[in-house]
């Protein structure tokens, strides 16, 4: 098991002072609050998450699932950045000659 | 070839081989609160229905959190992919498989050397993918090798981030003998339980039991330049 769901909620009792037996509260927590903590903050709860990584859960937790939640946009999923020349360089050089030879067009 | 692997790094794969013997155009894109939203809606419901799955019970609302620090860097250097299907004419992109890495953690075969962990790894199963309201994707274009591409994911991470591929993690219980010949099968070594883990919460909670596994270099290189048909 990597870190259970039972130290996620306790995590967010402790720092978020927020029911560990209410799950949708602690997934608000986790989604909407902790990403504008202080990073002190966000660094000290994910030691105590990897302090529990490989425990077993001391507790049951019924999830719960929302509803209906919408597919993700394609515009907003942009790829993930890459090192500059691991991308596709043979493209990026093309297009960059492409651009160039079209701007040479354009001056004359 | 190697070298230059490890020197300029590697594009993530971009297409998924299908039953219909067409690839499909996926992408890797940083992961995000509305890919587990929907994720959590309606793949983890099917996940958490068989209790043979290793990520059986996982919520991932919980760890997007560390998926994007933005402009911060924490010390294990947290990162989490979302493998998905793309959809441009429609601009959809259904989530296929999920991954979150800690980008910075001791090698298990060389403690004096940095690895990527595998924190969590979940793929959809193909009933998840062909029940999408409004948007099912018939059975035979459900991207295939998706725990195979989601595990690229990590070493293409540890290669593009100077740790020349070495990347670990632990093959939970309930996978079985099944999981751990399944990466063993992908080219990763066992740790052998008798080895001591690197200094860490995990050296208590869970020493080595012979189902950690990880990439050596050459190995991740390897495994790396097998998925290469599909970047």
């Amino acid at each position: 098991m990597p870190t259970p769901t039972t130290a996620f909620a306790d995590a967010a009792a402790k720092y978020g002072a927020v029911n560990p037996e209410d799950i949708e509260a602690v997934q608000k927590w986790f989604t909407e609050e902790l990403p504008s903590c202080p990073i002190d903050v966000i660094e000290q709860v994910l030691l105590d998450l990897l302090a529990q990584d490989g425990a077993a859960a001391e507790r049951e937790i019924v999830p719960v699932y929302p509803e209906r939640a919408p597919l993700p946009s394609l515009v907003l999923s942009p790829p993930a950045a890459l090192p500059l020349l691991a991308g596709d360089w043979r493209r990026l050089l093309r297009r960059l000659a492409d651009h160039l030879r079209g701007r040479g067009q354009r001056d004359r | 070839m190697g070298i230059w692997r490890k020197q300029r790094g590697v594009p993530f794969v971009c297409r998924a081989p299908t039953e219909s013997g067409e690839d499909v155009p996926i992408g890797v894109a940083k992961m995000t609160v509305p890919h587990v939203f929907w994720w959590h809606s309606h793949v983890q419901p099917i996940i958490d229905r068989d209790p043979t799955r290793p990520d059986n019970g996982w919520n991932w609302l919980l760890y997007v959190a560390f998926a994007e620090v933005t402009g911060r860097v924490l010390t294990r250097k947290p990162v989490g992919y979302t493998v998905g299907l793309a959809d441009p004419e429609r601009d959809r992109f259904v989530p296929c498989a999920l991954v979150q890495l800690l980008g910075r953690v001791p090698a298990l075969d060389d403690h004096d050397r940095e690895s990527v962990f595998v924190w969590f790894l979940s793929t959809a199963p193909d009933e998840a993918l062909a029940t999408i309201k409004d948007h099912p994707i018939p059975v035979d274009r459900i991207p295939q090798r998706l725990g195979t591409i989601a595990l690229d994911v990590a070493v293409t991470c540890s290669l593009n981030e100077q740790r020349l591929g070495r990347t670990a993690l632990y093959a939970d219980e309930r996978g079985g003998d099944v999981l751990l010949g399944w990466y063993r099968r992908r080219g990763m070594t066992i740790l052998p339980d008798e080895a001591e883990l690197p200094p860490g919460p995990r050296r208590l909670l869970k020493p080595s039991d012979g189902r950690y596994c990880f990439y050596t270099v050459p190995a991740a290189i390897e495994a790396s330049k097998e998925l290469d048909p599909l970047r």
